[in-house]
């Protein structure tokens, strides 16, 4: 049977992020919240060690490092992979070596293949619709347009954003899912879509995809110079997209996490500017690991992610208070809220 | 695809698989689609085994002029409703009914392996595909097929499989193949190999005895 390793005190984790390629805003992040929580640990005595590898946010890459932690640094928990996609190839191996891995980035609801060894550090994305229907009834919106990509994080939106129409009454007046990645052979069709949701008279459009539909998409509103509010993910924004952005003639706003004030003054303090958005999780993801291990020094994974899943299992961490449920979700969570983009 | 019972398979459960199509096959996709990394503006494109047209539909709105090439007639008879801008023709890939040298690109996803001849498709599409034009296929993957034969366990025998794929709603039975079908003598002929992809959707497909193993690959290549 595995066991932990935590020898003369000193606790290894692994963590395969995609530090570059597209998903790398949020590894970054997620990389910094890490190594804050790691700093904070060896102030009060605890030695961890993170050892990272890069995936350039390839799923192939990213599946092959979880082997390379396991046999050539005895690693068996993991902080990442950073997107959902990578998560669904992830899960037969996680299953098959019993890897404890916790995924600050996602949730059950945005994946097709689940492992019990998995824990989900972000909300799900059915919980927008809180923060989506405060913004719909205070912005007065009739009708909204959609386009998501065609995968399990796009239809994850579908849900929540029906169900605002319903209690609303606002109206769905246009819904198109792109398959992801067509941006490479697919610009045309990205500008007929969006000339399609227009033509359906929106009071704002939602938009989620990824990385060359976001470059394709930001490209066409500053060139039909657009005034329509745009409600996005973060991906939206990062990298080049921010500076140009800022010439957006309309509102542009981002689902975005509630941080704590405690844990953006820390995060300041360290790195002298903002957390983005799994920052906090990852924090916590550290703490919560280096905590059971602390307490379970040799007991194997299984054993340790029925501790965790356990309904009397509770961390209170700086990102929220922790409690697992069966599918490795946080169950009382409520962080999303849809935050402005300042420009 | 020939047009037989294996085909025909698809007019029992058309509705089923289109509308799990897009979620389920989600890792498959991205495999494809990022292989395209050119435009279609302007190509002639041919989709041999286009099922629903979902995809000859994604081509024509991205700038290619398509046609859909599928064996099941219920396929075809509800494409040319829901996508009234493409062509879509009832056909088997063994013997597609167009002409020499029309097209730019051929496509071809999770389609080529339900024929029991496939050297035969491969030189179908070479025959229809214009020089320089590029073919990029997804197909089940050899090895997943030789696990899911249902007797006589043989990899170079073309033995009838059962493929419980989305959760087990659907149990497809097809040919299985070797690699050496695809990447035969013929292949290497007419085509340059460009790219090769492998890689597993679980459970999108079924994943066989707790095991890692592909599901699918990609080939691009680009006609002599």
């Amino acid at each position: 049977m595995l066991k932990w390793l935590y020898m003369n005190s000193k606790i290894s984790l692994g963590s395969i992020l995609s530090i570059t390629g597209e998903a790398s805003q949020d590894a970054l992040g997620i990389r910094d919240g890490i190594e804050l929580a790691v700093k904070n640990l060896k102030e009060k005595g605890q030695d961890v060690d993170v050892h990272y590898i890069d995936d350039n946010s390839d799923v192939v890459t990213s599946v092959r490092a979880i082997d390379t932690l396991i046999r050539e640094h005895n690693i068996l928990a993991i902080i990442g992979p950073t997107w959902a996609f990578q998560v669904d190839s992830f899960a037969p191996i996680i299953d098959q070596e019993k890897v404890i891995t916790f995924v600050p980035a996602v949730a059950s609801d945005s994946i097709i293949k689940n492992s019990e060894y998995i824990l989900f550090g972000a909300e799900k994305n059915i919980h927008k619709e809180s923060a989506l229907k405060d913004f719909v009834v205070k912005n007065k919106i009739k009708k909204i347009g959609v386009i998501l990509s065609q995968d399990k994080w796009g239809v994850s939106h579908l849900l929540p954003i029906k169900n605002v129409a319903i209690q609303t009454g606002a109206e769905i007046v246009f819904v198109e899912q792109l398959i992801p990645y067509i941006s490479s052979f697919g610009s045309k069709y990205i500008k007929e879509t969006l000339d399609h949701a227009l033509q359906s008279n929106p009071d704002m459009i939602i938009w989620s995809g990824y990385e060359g539909e976001a470059n394709v998409l930001c490209d066409l509103i500053l060139e039909k110079e657009l005034s329509i509010p745009l409600i996005s993910d973060q991906l939206l924004t990062t990298g080049e997209r921010k500076n140009k952005l800022k010439k957006y003639k309309g509102e542009l706003y981002l689902f975005s996490n509630t941080f704590s004030q405690d844990f953006i003054k820390m995060f300041q303090s360290e790195y002298g500017k903002q957390p983005t958005l799994y920052s906090d999780i990852a924090y916590d993801a550290v703490m919560i690991l280096v905590d059971i291990l602390q307490k379970n020094p040799q007991v194997s994974s299984e054993q340790i992610i029925k501790i965790i899943k356990n309904k009397d299992y509770q961390w209170k961490g700086l990102s929220g208070t922790f409690i697992f449920d069966q599918l490795g979700d946080i169950q009382n969570s409520s962080r999303w809220s849809i935050n402005k983009f300042e420009k | 695809m020939k047009d037989n019972s294996i085909n025909k398979q698809y007019n029992n459960f058309d509705d089923i698989y289109s509308n799990n199509l897009a979620v389920q096959d989600s890792t498959g996709n991205r495999f494809f689609y990022q292989t395209i990394d050119f435009s279609l503006e302007g190509k002639n494109v041919l989709d041999v085994g286009c099922g629903d047209g979902t995809d000859c539909n994604f081509y024509q709105k991205s700038g290619g002029i398509v046609t859909g090439v599928e064996p099941s007639d219920n396929f075809v008879k509800n494409a040319r409703i829901k996508y009234p801008d493409c062509e879509f023709i009832v056909g088997v890939g063994e013997k597609i009914p167009l002409a020499d040298n029309l097209f730019d690109v051929v496509f071809s996803k999770y389609a080529i392996q339900t024929s029991p001849e496939v050297p035969s498709v491969m030189s179908e599409v070479a025959r229809v595909l214009k020089s320089g034009g590029l073919f990029i296929m997804l197909s089940k993957h050899p090895f997943r097929q030789f696990l899911e034969q249902n007797a006589d366990k043989n990899y170079f025998k073309n033995n009838i499989t059962t493929s419980n794929i989305y959760d087990g709603r659907i149990a497809l039975h097809e040919p299985s193949h070797s690699f050496g079908e695809y990447l035969n003598k013929g292949f290497f002929d007419n085509f340059d190999l460009l790219d090769y992809k492998e890689w597993y959707d679980f459970p999108a497909s079924e994943q066989l005895g707790n095991a890692i193993h592909p599901t699918f690959f990609v080939i691009k290549a680009r006609r002599r």
